[in-house]
């Protein structure tokens, strides 16, 4: 089938997922997989629209997210930092290691043309990093528009650990 | 639990309960999930769970609250009616599913095509009543709504599974 054809079929075939009729575009749909295929999706998402979305209110969600007890947060002991070169904007890259129970990890926070990127390498069984996920190496990767909102996460059974980016103070400290 | 809450409360509503009923299937799908939580070890197919597992609470909860469980044919074929209700569930938690790719598509659509879209659909409103709440004019309603329908279908064909195509 012409591919203008199709194009030009396209108001009719939202009739007929409306439920309106439209002879043409039915004779055209019987032969034209591609416009089947689009009449289909447009059927769902038409139908879709029409059953309605529910938020859940505030009680109902709230009461739900009670039977999940909070993760205990473990402390998080800064080993060291390094200054890892200059970076965009003049700024400093800073790398520092981090140590917990149950694990270590290593970041590289490097400012960016805009923003931050950071970089770690996660040392330990189990956990889950936000906010991205880590890979079979233990990396995650991420970027933020400020330092300050630099702070990684990572979770694992019933335990939470926060890292955020050593502050200033910390540095002028080492 | 933020990102889930639509998918499974909308699927309790759908089956026609209240907001008290709706309610108590929330929060039994979440404790389903906590005492199920080891067992589910791909991320990726919680949001089929959680609308299975919320569907079946629902025709359960209907179920129980319907007076025809009590004639004695009907408990004859319990089975049967199990039965129907768990493809019931299947077929609800697979529609459930492909509507949230909808629900964000819409919102990742935004703008007047979202507010148009929702108007049509989500409230129902006649076209007369879109000309005046969004000042749109009368002949421009329907060539739009198609062009939103397009961009639509074009975030949820971009993010939807290959799983749901059939
Ligand atoms: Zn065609």
């Amino acid at each position: 089938m012409m591919k203008g054809t199709c194009s030009r079929m396209f108001a009719a075939l939202v009739d007929l997922a409306e439920g309106r009729e439209s002879a043409e575009a039915a004779a055209h749909v019987a032969q034209c997989a591609s416009c089947a295929g689009v009449l289909r999706d447009l059927e769902r998402g038409v139908r879709s629209l029409r059953a309605g979305f529910y938020d859940a209110p505030a009680d109902v969600t709230a009461a739900a997210k009670s039977i999940f007890p909070l993760p205990v947060r473990v402390a998080v002991r800064l080993l060291g930092t390094t200054l890892a070169g200059a970076g965009a904007r003049g700024e400093t890259a800073v790398q520092a290691a981090y140590e917990f129970e149950g694990g270590r990890a290593r970041i590289l926070y490097q400012p960016e043309e805009e923003g931050w990127s950071v970089m770690a390498r996660v040392e330990g069984e189990g956990w889950r990093a936000f906010p991205a996920e880590l890979d079979e190496q233990g990396r995650v990767e991420f970027r933020v528009q400020a330092l300050g909102e630099a702070r990684l996460r990572l979770v694992r059974e019933g335990v939470e650990v926060v890292i955020d980016p050593p502050s200033e103070e910390a540095d002028a400290s080492r | 639990m933020d990102r889930f809450q639509n998918l499974v409360y909308s699927v309790a509503r759908r089956t026609g309960l209240g907001s008290d009923d709706a309610g108590d299937v929330f929060q039994a799908t979440f404790l389903a999930l906590y005492r199920n939580l080891d067992r589910i070890e791909q991320p990726e197919t919680l949001p089929k769970w959680l609308s299975v597992t919320a569907a079946r609470e629902a025709l359960k909860l209907k179920r129980n609250a319907s007076r025809f469980v009590d004639d004695a044919a009907v408990l004859d074929r319990l089975d049967d009616v199990l039965a129907d209700e768990e493809a019931s569930a299947e077929a609800l938690a697979i529609e459930a599913e492909d509507a949230d790719y909808w629900r964000r598509a819409l919102v990742e659509l935004g703008g007047r095509c979202e507010q148009l879209l929702t108007a049509l659909y989500l409230d129902e409103k006649s076209y007369d009543e879109i000309m005046s709440s969004l000042e749109m004019p009368m002949g421009a309603i329907g060539p739009t709504r198609a062009r939103c329908l397009e961009k639509l279908r074009k975030l949820y064909q971009r993010d939807r599974p290959e799983a749901l195509d059939s």
